[in-house]
């Protein structure tokens, strides 16, 4: 039963990081926002923590 | 060998501090740079002389790549032109270099050779999972911090199948982030330690009495508490620094063993939880950081649960929680010190005497430290408070001195010592973080904890006391963190 709560656990872990999260990150609004970081190299951290550098 | 380390060192906090001062000794011996500049132009065009800094060590320490649905991604770099997987040698060698480092704490621990690398194996496969869940590109643009994950896996573990004997005396979470804040001690410089002081002495020293008398006070006098001593302990690890201070403050009002395993108990249960909630309470109320932060360092129990919280609202945050933090650490000894006064005075220092017995030696210096051997005589003095004194918080201070005067007199440049601290010290001790959090994870187990739910007056003492030193310290947080100093404190770590 231990190792089937393990297991339950994992594949949750599993399924939010391998499925919804890419899905997510596939949203046209989400997209454009990664794309648009990436393409201006923008620090994402800078965005919420005035301290971090703007750009890589 | 491991007697020889025990007589060296008879406290842990001075081994974690030698530990400290060779990495950092060997991260500065690896940076080299021209005595004659490189001219280079600063963003108006105007040529700026800069040495050229080559640091031999760059890139050893494996930082993960952001990836998107393919989490082996994050083993390969950015630049298609390098050979894919190319992190890998440099996480074997983080890990070695971990490994290694840390053998001497095993030593001085007493843990056998095949449970130090199977448990060290164990922290890092899950810490390295947990740096590849933060670097999810997702995740990674709303900053949810590694140790979140680091602390998440943990618990997953400890509370479906367990942790087996084999790897729990390598579960040293807490010798982990003393190591971790010695290194931190280079990235804070001195100018903002001296900066965070007086704002952070305010926010610990003045709420952290009141609150522990007021919380004592209404024990006795409204709760009606049975036990003075309970009573005590639970008021002391909620209002200073949890399990030291339980310890501390049990040993020195003479307090029954499951007293201060029970205090422990509930202080663990409340740090797990509001070491994940308080920072993100802090990002929903759109509360300033730096109040936020110092708000945590005055509030939650733990000094590692501080600087994971810390570290969930950046960088400046972190500096700030654990320098409150650590400040409010510095009083352990003093009220230690009181606590054994009055307790002699009110209580003829007879409270339980009978009891006062080491406990288990998960942390034998802790209980050496405290109870001073088997020693039930209470002893007041002033070698009482150095013996209580956190000794690593000094270490923290010397790494901050050295790089932030030693260092430039020596004619070490700026550049240098940046990337000593950027492209090794940081990533190393964000590797020590999130292994010491997998190991409190693992340490965790909420069906223990749940037993602490049942009792009735001492887990109200300790919600209205945290609830009342909450308040207070929002309060003094917000008046010298984001009124008196505000202005001050961004200016000095804008810096």
């Amino acid at each position: 039963m231990r190792w089937l709560k393990l297991m339950a656990g994992c594949a949750v872990l599993g399924f939010v990081w391998l499925w919804i999260l890419p899905q997510v990150a596939q949203y046209r609004r989400v997209r454009e926002h990664l794309e648009l970081l990436d393409r201006r190299n923008i620090n994402a951290g800078a965005m919420y923590y005035t301290e971090v550098e703007e750009h890589r | 060998m491991a007697q020889w380390l025990r007589k060296a060192f008879p406290h842990e906090d001075w081994l974690v501090i030698l530990l400290g001062a060779l990495v950092l000794a060997t991260c500065a011996s690896l940076v080299r740079w021209d005595s004659e500049p490189t001219p280079s132009r600063n963003l108006a065009g105007k040529p700026t002389p800069k040495p050229a800094v080559v640091n031999y060590a760059k890139g050893t320490i494996a930082k993960l790549e952001k990836w998107a649905s393919n989490p082996l991604r994050a083993f390969v770099s950015g630049d298609q032109a390098k050979k894919p997987y190319q992190h890998f040698p440099a996480l074997v060698l983080t890990w070695s270099v971990l490994g290694i480092l840390l053998v001497p704490v095993g030593l001085w621990k007493g843990i056998r050779p095949i449970e130090y690398w199977t448990g060290f194996l164990v922290l890092t496969l899950l810490g390295t999972l947990a740096f590849v869940m933060a670097s999810q590109e997702v995740i990674k643009q709303y900053n949810y911090e590694y140790v979140l994950w680091a602390l998440l896996l943990g618990l997953l573990i400890s509370n479906t199948v367990g942790v087996p004997q084999s790897i729990r005396p390598m579960l040293i979470g807490d010798t982990l982030i003393k190591l971790g804040l010695v290194l931190l001690g280079a990235e804070v410089l001195f100018n903002k330690l001296v900066a965070l002081g007086p704002p952070g002495i305010f926010t610990s020293w003045i709420v952290t009495p009141v609150v522990l008398i007021s919380t004592f006070w209404f024990g006795q006098r409204v709760l009606k508490m049975d036990s003075p001593s309970l009573n005590m302990v639970i008021s002391a690890d909620m209002s200073v620094c949890g399990v030291s201070a339980a310890i501390a403050t049990g040993a020195a009002c003479k307090a029954k063993r499951e007293e201060i395993s029970y205090a422990i108990g509930i202080s663990l249960l409340f740090t797990s939880l509001m070491m994940v909630v308080q920072p993100q309470f802090v990002l929903w109320s759109g509360m300033d950081k730096n109040v936020g932060a110092a708000w945590m360092g005055g509030t939650i129990d733990s000094t590692g649960a501080v600087a994971a919280a810390g570290a969930v609202l950046g960088k400046d945050a972190e500096t700030i929680a654990s320098t409150v933090k650590m400040i409010q650490n510095v009083l352990i000894g003093v009220i230690a010190f009181a606590v054994a006064a009055y307790w002699s005075m009110a209580y003829g220092g007879n409270d339980n005497a009978e009891e006062n017995v080491c406990l288990d030696p998960g942390e034998p210096a802790y209980w050496t430290m405290a109870y001073g051997g088997n020693d039930n005589q209470q002893k007041i003095g002033l070698g009482e408070i150095w013996k209580r004194f956190p000794k690593f918080v000094l270490g923290f201070l010397a790494a901050s001195l050295a790089f932030s005067f030693l260092l430039p007199a020596m004619g070490v440049p700026s550049g240098a010592i940046e990337t000593i601290t950027k492209d090794t010290v940081t990533p190393l001790r964000s590797w020590l973080f999130c292994l010491a959090f997998v190991a409190f994870g693992l340490e965790t187990n909420f069906r223990e904890l749940g037993k602490y739910l049942k009792e009735g007056k001492p887990l109200l003492l300790y919600v209205l006391g945290q609830a009342w030193s909450m308040i207070l310290s929002l309060a003094m947080a917000y008046w010298m963190f984001g009124v008196l100093y505000a202005d001050k404190v961004k200016e000095i770590l804008a810096k």
